[in-house]
Parts: structure tokens; sequence; C-alpha cells
């Protein structure tokens, strides 16, 4: 009796376990996993922003149109035409119609108001997440001279961008290059500046000096460039306020070239030239100390700080090939971190860290590529005749960088292009453009 | 839920009621168990002892009985108690326990399977073992707990049900009466469990009885009448037959309420929710951040929009994931403003839905 009074609880303790399972799967709720979507434009509204007491209909259409194409141009979002609008808004504090902007498939409604106080201009704007039936972020408000109506369009196209990528705008920068005119061989040369969009073209110096390799200082307010003014090439520092410039290294017998500020902006790198070899220095701007950081027999140029200011990178022919090294701001602990076919040159540490830029020659092309810091992941994200300079958006997702076009008529223009490779396109320029320097964001 | 309540309630229900009958069976006091030591056999060794000539007709004999040293020979396994035999809920070898009455001979060709793996397969009987069917194949609901001590139902009711075609009705969708048997019978692929006190139409979809009731048991049932360790086992047959049942009809009639969703059908979801999925406006760190988003569906099969919620997300940090999420919700609300192509007849399945946003294969493209 006992035996099978015991074979019956071993029979049906499992079945018991059984049913427990059961029920546990009946109630935990049906798991999928999704890996694969869509790579596409995310659909946006933004009606024209509500002109408010005296001011014109010139600034809101002005503005609106800015901010549009400020989105429009990264690739990542589309603009659905007004004509397509069932409901207008028209009162800024209003209740969104969430269903209208639904129906048409606005995933994001920009709303806005354009205002005169005094002598300057107040721009306010709110966004909506319409799937979510719920603003996405607080409205924010804008003040400045009338005469900057663009820059805080930029701005409000900075704070929409970043609100639904997760990733920092970079509207409101500048561009420094060198813009090109005349033809081939005898090309005139000046710096000129820039807002990222190619608008409000100003140039900083004249063509009767050959400059180069204009670089922004981490705050944006000077400028490093190279200058044939005395014959041999010179680095010199340019103050945007008060337009005046001094040169840093003037060695007898010397050539420097290819500077490029440290994050703190009081410290530059650069190359020297003496005696056939080319090196790496660096110079504090506080106290004029010069310190060399390579030596050597080789071509050692193009240093690019890392963010945090601890590593430089820098191009090298050491190896034999032209490949990328990376150092410690002393000079110390090389390490060469290019390995594929080719010349590897003009390397820029991205404003993230996590990537190093570099333009790369290879079997008669020229590429624009982008690698981790230690190497890894090489990829190329252009290919032309020739493709030359990068420089980071403050974001560190885009790239822009200089092409030439091929022949007798051909002329240097600025490109961008996204990191992943896609939505390349030309920033549109009065004249030829070459060496862009990409500022951080405006203050 | 309820399923598997009901599932437990009855299973509690006839352990209760066979601890307390079982009193019913005690043996006289004065009657002294006899403990018996158990050879173990594995099936091939048993198959290995089949040949020998000498093999007797029983399959052990007394504990003294010099044949013992036949199993010995073969390296058996020998238990000291009953208590260690029983910790062994899958035996893989017959028993034999020394009873107080004289032992029963049990003829070698009838049980030399183990019980429980009998239970497990669905063997179709011999044609010339078939008895009669009768000519309604409606089976009676019989109770699976009695409340006391019942003769098994005629023969003829019982095997009656392994005649899947005259039982099944027409309108069973062809799709899942072709399910393989062994598909259906997986433990694991069900989450739910349909009972006949639930689902009064299951009886005429699959038998009351057991598909897979051991037929030696029957045999059994028919010599001797009362036979305790038949009951048992007749019991412990009846449960774990409506058990493997009710699942199996859980997973071959998928288009029944409260059924997993198929495979095809999970894909077609999956191919919805991805196309509206657009990971374009996402940035680099939201593209290597995988969230787990869970949303509650209404019956007419559209999301409910407050309900989505952003369970858990890893790679990434909290904005990074909150932007991932918003993407993740808009695909969920955008995609299904017209309802999703799911199976309304499955709509508990599908109620609540939990959806993981993988991104890395997107980062790459």
């Amino acid at each position: 009796m006992r035996v099978s009074f015991f074979f019956a609880i071993a029979t049906l303790l499992p079945l018991q376990l059984i049913n427990v399972s059961a029920a546990l799967a009946q109630s935990s709720p049906l798991r999928i996993e999704i890996t694969q979507g869509v790579i596409e434009p995310l659909p946006f509204a933004i009606p024209n922003f509500i002109a408010e007491n005296t001011v014109s209909n010139e600034y809101p259409q002005n503005i609106s149109r800015v901010i549009a194409n400020d989105l429009t141009g990264t690739g990542l979002f589309r603009e659905i035409p007004e004509t397509a609008f069932i409901s207008q808004v028209r009162d800024f504090s209003a209740s969104v119609q969430f269903a209208d902007w639904k129906a048409i498939n606005a995933q994001a409604l920009i709303t806005g108001t354009v205002a005169i106080s005094g002598d300057n201009l107040v721009v306010q704007f709110r966004l909506f997440d319409v799937f979510a039936n719920s603003e996405l972020g607080q409205g924010l408000q804008f003040t400045g001279p009338i005469s900057t109506w663009r820059r805080m369009a930029h701005k409000v196209a900075d704070s929409v961008y970043s609100r639904i990528t997760g990733e920092g705008g970079y509207f409101d920068s500048r561009i420094v290059f060198v813009s090109e005119t005349g033809a081939k061989g005898q090309r005139q040369k000046r710096l000129a500046i820039m807002d990222y969009d190619g608008e409000n073209v100003s140039y900083l110096t004249d063509a009767e000096t050959l400059v180069l390799v204009p670089r922004f200082s981490p705050d944006g307010d000077r400028i490093l460039y190279t200058s044939y003014a005395t014959g041999n090439p010179r680095i010199h520092e340019l103050y945007l306020n008060s337009s005046q410039s001094r040169v840093l290294e003037q060695s007898t017998g010397t050539m420097s070239f290819s500077p490029r500020f440290a994050p703190d902006g009081q410290t530059v790198i650069y190359s020297l030239e003496q005696g056939g070899n080319t090196d790496i220095y660096s110079l504090n701007l506080d106290n004029g100390e010069v310190r060399r950081l390579t030596s050597g027999p080789s071509i050692d140029t193009a240093p690019s700080f890392s963010p945090d200011g601890s590593r430089i990178v820098f191009e090298s022919d050491r190896s034999g090939g032209q490949q990328l090294y990376v150092m410690s701001v002393t000079g110390e602990q090389v390490q060469r971190i290019s390995f594929g076919e080719g010349r590897y040159g003009t390397p820029v540490w991205s404003p993230r860290g996590d990537l190093i830029a570099f333009s790369k020659q290879n079997r008669g092309r020229f590429h624009i590529g982008v690698m981790r810091v230690d190497g890894s992941e090489e990829r190329l994200l252009t290919a032309s005749f020739l493709d030359e300079s990068p420089t980071w958006a403050p974001n560190g997702r885009v790239i822009m960088f200089a092409r030439e076009t091929r022949g007798e008529l051909g002329r240097f223009s600025l490109y961008t292009v996204d990191i992943s490779g896609r939505n390349l396109k030309q920033v549109l320029t009065p004249a030829g453009a070459s060496d862009p320097s990409w500022s951080a964001l405006q203050k | 839920m309820k399923t598997g309540t009901y599932i437990s309630g009855i299973c509690h229900l006839f352990l209760v009621a066979w601890v307390m009958l079982s009193a019913t069976f005690q043996s006289e006091p004065t009657h002294s168990f006899a403990v018996q030591e158990v050879t173990l056999v594995s099936t091939t060794e048993f198959a290995a002892i089949g040949v020998l000539p000498q093999q007797p007709d029983v399959l052990m004999e007394a504990p003294n009985s010099p044949d013992l040293s036949t199993f010995d020979s073969i390296d058996p396994q020998v238990m000291t108690s009953n208590d260690q035999r029983l910790s062994k809920t899958q035996p893989d070898v017959t028993e034999t326990v020394q009873p107080d009455n004289p032992p029963v001979n049990i003829p070698l060709s009838i049980p030399v399977d183990p019980i429980i793996d009998s239970t497990l397969e669905i063997t179709p009987p011999e044609p010339s073992k078939l008895p009669a069917l009768s000519s309604a194949p409606q089976p009676p609901n019989a109770e699976r707990i009695a409340p006391e001590v019942v003769a098994p139902p005629p023969i003829d009711v019982t095997i009656g049900d392994l005649d899947q075609d005259a039982i099944a009705p027409l309108n069973t969708k062809a799709e899942t009466v072709e399910e393989p048997q062994e598909e259906t019978a997986r433990e694991e692929a069900t989450t739910e469990i349909v009972t006949e006190a639930e689902e009064s139409d299951i009886s005429d979809v699959v038998p009351v009885r057991p598909l897979f009731r051991p037929r030696e048991l029957i045999i059994e049932t028919q010599e001797s009448d009362v036979d305790e360790q038949d009951i048992i086992a007749s019991a412990v047959a009846d449960a774990i037959a409506d058990v493997m049942i009710s699942s199996s009809n859980s997973n071959a009639q998928q288009s029944q309420p409260g059924s997993q969703l198929s495979s095809h059908e999970q894909e077609a979801f999956r191919l919805e929710v991805g196309h509206c999925w657009n990971v374009g406006s996402l940035s680099t760190e939201a593209l290597q951040t995988k969230i787990v988003v869970s949303v509650l569906m209404r019956q007419d099969t559209t999301p409910i929009e407050e309900s989505i919620k952003l369970q858990s997300y890893s790679g990434g940090t909290r904005n990074a994931a909150d932007k991932a999420f918003g993407v993740a919700r808009r695909a969920i609300i955008r995609c299904g403003k017209k309802g999703y192509n799911l199976p309304v007849e499955k709509y508990e399945t599908w109620r609540e839905i939990e959806i993981e946003f993988n991104p890395e294969q997107m980062r790459n493209r």
C-alpha cells in the first residue's frame, strides 16, 4: 500500500510541475524580437511660424524655411509640404489636433512664433511628438538682434535635432575655409568664413598672399593658418573679433605648417621643417615654450589632438609608406594604427573621441574614411578624383571635406557626408573652396 | 490562467482523494511489509536475457531465488529500499515487489516496456486486438477522479477513441488536424492547457480518453476487477493523459482560442512592426541600445497607445534608450493604427506583447 502511495506521489509530482509551468507560460506575454527596420528620413511638419505684434511676415516665413532646410539637409528628416496639411496652426498656445497630423503621417510637429521686442527678435517654438500625443521637451524662446535671425533659426533647428535624435546639433556653427578663384595653376586663395550651410560668407584675408589650412580654435574666436606672406610658410594666429593676426613661428631656415589647437586653446601643435626633416612640435601660447614631440628622418605632420587632450594622431612615413600613428601628448608611446593598402593622411580626431577621420589615396583614387582610434573598423565614406581635408561637425556625426573635380577646369568644392556614408551633399559657396575647418557650436 | 488553475486543482483533488481513499485498501495490520530487493535491468539487457535459453518465465522470483545470480552477472543495479526506488520518477526498468499475497507472475510478453514510456508513445494497436467500435464514436464524459473506486469502463468505449477520423469533426481545420503528433505533444510548446471543463467543444475535437493509455493496463483490468495497483496505475495514466491531451490540443488546434501564435503569424507581426521601425533619425548611441517595450492590444488588433511602456534597455544610456523608445513607440502606433494582422481567435495569446527592438543589424546598414 505504501508503495502504491509513493508511486502515485512520484508520478503526480511531475504532472503538477507541468501544470505550473503551463500556467506560467500562459500568463507571460508574447515575446517578439525585431531586428530589421527601415532607415528613412523622419517626416515632420513645420507650419510657418506665427507673426506676433508688428513683425512682418518675412521673418516668420524665413525662419521656418531655415529650420526646415537645416533638418532636411541632414538626411535624417523629411519635410511634409504645407499643401498636405489638414489643419493650420493659428494659435501658438492652442492644443494641437494630433489626429490631423497623424493623418498625414507627420511624426514631429514644430510650431512657433516670431515677435519684435525693441530692437530684438523673439523666436519661440514647440516640438510635438505626434504619435505620442505629447510635446517633446519644453517650449523654448530665443532673443537676439534682428540681423541674427538666421542664427536663431539654426538654434531652433539644433534643439529639434537634438531632441529627436539624441545627438547634439551642428547648425549654429561656422566654417572657415580657403576660397579659391582663378584658373588652375594661378589660383588666388583667401581665407573665408561662412555659416555651416554656406550662407553669410565673408573674407578674412586678401588674395595677395597665399594662405593654407585654416583651423578654428575651440572657442571659435581665433584661427590658425599657414601664410606665405614672408616667402616661406609660417603659422599665423588670427583674432576674429579684431581681425589682428600674429606669426607664431619664425625660426630662421625653417618652414612651419599644418597647425592645430589643443582642446584647451592655449597650446598649438604644428609641423616644422628644418634641414629637410619634418617633425611635430608643440607651442605654449602663454609662455612661448616649444617642445619637440617627434624626431627622426621621417616626415611627421598633420597632428590632431584627441578631445581630452591626452593623445595626438598624426601621419608619418617612418614605416616607408604614409600611415597614421597615435602618440601621447608628450610624444611617447607612438603606435601605428593604420595598416591598410594605400597612403593615409590628414587624420582628425572626432569631437566625440570615438573615431578618426582621414584621407586616403589608393589605386589612383582618393577617399575620406573613418576608423576607430585603435585603427579598427576602417570605413571609406567617399571616393573620387581627389577628396581631402576632412573636418568634423561639432556633434561628430558629419564630416565636411574638399573635393576637386578632374580636368583643367576642375575646381575645389566643399561637401558633407554622414559618418554612415549616406547623405553626401555639396555645400554651395560663391567660389571654389578647400581646406574647411568646422567650428564648435556658437555660444 | 484559469486553465492552469483548473488543471492544478484537479490534480490536487485527485491526490487528496487518493490519500483519503487509500485507507480503504489498507492491508490488515497484522500483516507485515516485506521489503524486496529489486533488480534494475535496462531494456537492452532485458532483451539480452530474453535470448538466454535458461531464461525463466517469470521476471523475478523470491529474494532468495538462486536465479538472482543470473541478473547479477549482467551488471544489475540493486536498490535496497523502496524510497530509493520511488525517487526515480522515470523508471526505466520493471519492478517487482514482494506482496503479502502470492506474487502475480507477469508473462514476459506483456509488461516489458516501462509504464511511463509507453504512455508517451502513441502506438496504434494491432488491428486484431482492436475491439469492435461502437456505432456512435462519441465517447462519454467520464469523470477522471471518481469519489469512490469504480470499475473501469467497458473496453469498447475505452478504445473507441483510438479512431481519430471517426471522432474529429468535419469542421476542424485541416491544417491543425494534420499536425504531427510529435509536434503537438510537446509540453513546452504550449501556453495554455484547454480543459474539457472550460471548453465543452473539445470533446468534439479530441477523444475524452487518453490516446496513449497503456494497452497492458487495459488488459490487466479485464483480468482482475478491483486490483489496487491497477486502479492506481489507471488513475495516474488518466491524469497523465489528461494533461498530455490538453497540452497537445493547445498545440495541435492552433486556431483554437488561446493557442500559441504560429511562427508564420509571429513573423508577419514582426514584419509589420519592422516596416514602421524607422531608425534613420536615431543617434549612433541609440543605435547601440537594445530596448524591450511592452504593449497591450485591443481585440481589434490595434495597440493601446497609453499602454506602451519601456520595460528595459541595455547597451546605452537612459537618454539613448528614451530616444530609441520614441522610435519604437511610433512604429507600434503607426503600423497598428489600422490593426495588425493577428488572429483574433488567439487574442489571449497576443493580448500583451513584449517587443525587443534590437538595432544591431541596422547599425551596419
